[in-house]
């Protein structure tokens, strides 16, 4: 790369963290001001009492985290478990109507989540799966499937076979293949793709309030509730804790995101 | 030591119009070494796939040891495959590839250890366990693929191409390592290659596959020099080809009337005549009036392109005695009888 490449990509990346990052500013310092009025450009006191509520029984934040979590976690186990086969399918087969496969898993995304939703309360409820965790988790299935099936779908197209018929000629049974050869090959994309998922489910609000009833109380909603009753404070801190679990899996994942997933999904060719 | 046996194997894949192999019969004995040779795309491949087991045949049989394995998935049949591409699994270190095959049969530890130092002992690797695979050169890597294949100590072993990634002096000394494994282990080996000298340097025996069929099968030197039909000897890259009429050892073509050693049936037939049987000066037998057209040297031979009569005939000849021959010049030739093979005319075998 040149010099001027160079320079150019450090300033591409300063700015893109600048976008990203600046928003949190005041959510920061809301989150410890005592008072922040205009035109104060900074508060003119401090206090760490909305952490302190933030963190405590009273707030539900604690409670509403696991319940979050546990809801985006098991959105992404049951859309791997249902996913992985139909990627494999999907990126690995030619078959008729493969086209329209393709285009019926993306219908979720392209229509609007309250119009399903609507439709998918009515079933939900005959089958008693409103105001529950599962309906939740059922209803989040809906948008985050396609994003996993896509994105593994592509991870199976660039993944090499033969790498399967070696291992099967050399005496690895179906199952032993699958875990000792094409799990490790395909690793990356899969951790990809459940990052997606989790953060999907995560950021979920429409498809919880309407499946949950208000009674699955995950983050968001309960973002939502403190930012319309006017406590900035409060929000900044919650918004804060709320975005937590998207900069941790990022960072941890980040060597499985290099921008080359064609390279990752087919090593071995040297 | 495992004898192999197909009878009539076929695959025609959905909506191919072709049958990829069509009724592949072959028998290939214990401890022997089978060159599958063909051309790219004639379904050398298909057959060694069929006979590991990872696709199902449309019909015929695999025999291992006059038993059929057809109903074996391929971890247990024991036919292990070196492909083109070495393979290596890129998350495994070398030793960890070379004895992939022992820890998915659940050998203990201390015996897959052992086996993988003598293994990469035996393919001069013993330094570069520890290696990953994509630290290692192409030919280290395609001797991993081999030691790996190996450890399994296979009934069959199946070498898909594995020489053509190499460079030429890698080829070689590749080829002598995996004849002299073979040899030592004693292994029923199949070899694809659709390279003819590497096939017959390799192999005890020929099975030259055209176009999904098995058009010859035998040694060598029955190939190179008594082709079944015309597609093998043009296979082979001969270019003499004579058509004419066979009557009581005589074969009378447009080159005149020639003696033949090797007469069948009378009647219309093909003569394939191999360019270094072609001999410069007068013989007592088959002497013919030609002029030179062409003459390029080639090192160990120069090629020559004779005009007799209105047949253009190709001839490989020691460099010496051409050098002092000019274009245009007019010479004797002639041709042993014993080298003249006639086949039936067309593309059909002598057999049929």
């Amino acid at each position: 790369m040149t010099r001027a490449g160079r320079r150019f990509r450090r300033v591409a990346v300063g700015a893109l963290a600048l976008w990203s990052l600046l928003p949190l500013i005041p959510l920061g310092i809301w989150s410890v001001a005592h008072g922040w009025r205009f035109p104060d450009i900074l508060p003119a006191n401090l206090t760490g009492s909305s952490w302190v509520f933030a963190l405590s029984d009273a707030s539900g934040v604690l409670g509403s985290f696991a319940v979050t979590a546990a809801i985006a976690g098991a959105t992404t186990v049951a859309a791997l478990i249902i996913g992985l086969p139909a990627a494999r399918a999907l990126g690995m087969h030619e078959f008729r109507g493969k086209l329209l496969v393709q285009t019926l898993i993306l219908i979720p995304v392209i229509v609007p989540g309250i119009a399903f939703a609507l439709g998918l309360h009515g079933v939900f409820l005959t089958l008693g799966l409103t105001n529950s965790v599962l309906g939740v988790v059922l209803v989040h299935l809906v948008p985050a499937l396609p994003y996993m099936i896509l994105i593994l779908a592509g991870v199976f197209a660039a993944h090499d076979t033969d790498f399967e018929d070696q291992a099967r000629s050399l005496g690895a049974s179906r199952a032993q293949t699958f875990w000792h050869v094409t799990l490790p090959a395909i690793m990356p994309g899969v951790v990809v793709a459940c990052l997606f998922t989790f953060l999907i489910s995560w950021s979920q609000f429409l498809l919880t309030l309407m499946i949950g009833g208000g009674r699955v109380v995950t983050m968001p909603m309960l973002l939502f509730g403190f930012a319309t009753s006017g406590r900035n404070d409060l929000t900044g801190a919650i918004a804060l804790i709320y975005i937590l679990p998207g900069l941790v899996i990022l960072l941890a994942t980040s060597r499985f995101l290099s921008g080359r997933p064609a390279a990752l999904a087919a090593p071995g060719h040297a | 030591m495992t004898d192999l046996t197909l009878t009539n194997l076929t695959k025609q894949y959905p909506g191919a119009a072709q049958p990829a192999l069509h009724d592949l019969t072959l028998a290939a004995k214990s401890g022997s070494m089978i060159a599958l040779l063909g051309p790219s795309g004639c379904g050398k491949t298909t057959a060694m796939k069929l006979i590991a087991g990872l696709i199902e045949p449309t019909s015929g049989e695999v025999l291992f040891d006059g038993r059929s394995v057809l109903h074996d998935p391929p971890e247990t049949r024991g036919a292990v495959m070196v492909f083109q591409n070495p393979l290596l699994f890129p998350h495994l270190d070398v030793a960890a590839n070379v004895g992939f095959g022992l820890r998915m049969r659940g050998v203990a530890r201390a015996e897959i250890d052992a086996r993988v130092a003598d293994m990469l002992a035996m393919v001069q690797l013993s330094s570069l366990g520890s290696r990953r695979p994509a630290a290692l050169s192409g030919g280290q890597q395609q001797r991993v693929a081999l030691a790996r294949a190996l450890i399994v100590r296979p009934r069959l072993l199946l070498l898909d191409e594995p020489l053509s990634n190499l460079d030429a002096h890698l080829r070689i000394e590749m080829r002598d390592l995996i004849k002299s494994l073979q040899r030592e282990t004693g292994v029923t080996t199949l070899f694809v290659t659709h390279d003819q000298a590497e096939a017959a340097i390799i192999a005890d025996e020929i099975a030259l596959i055209l176009d999904g069929r098995l058009a010859q099968f035998g040694p060598a030197q029955s190939l190179f020099q008594r082709p079944s039909s015309l597609a093998v000897a043009r296979f082979f890259g001969l270019r003499n080809v004579v058509s004419g009429d066979l009557s009581g050892g005589r074969f009378t073509s447009p080159l005149g009337a020639l003696r033949c050693g090797t007469a069948t049936g009378d009647g219309p037939s093909v003569m394939a005549l191999r360019p270094d049987a072609i001999v410069i000066g007068a013989g007592h037998e088959n002497t013919l009036s030609a002029t030179l057209s062409s003459r390029v040297y080639m090192g160990t031979r120069t090629q020559l392109w004779l005009q007799v009569g209105a047949v253009q005939l190709e001839a490989f000849v020691p460099p010496d005695q051409a050098s002092h021959l000019e274009i245009g010049a007019s010479l004797q030739i002639h041709v042993p009888s014993a080298a003249i093979w006639l086949l039936p005319p067309g593309e059909g075998h002598i057999h049929d």
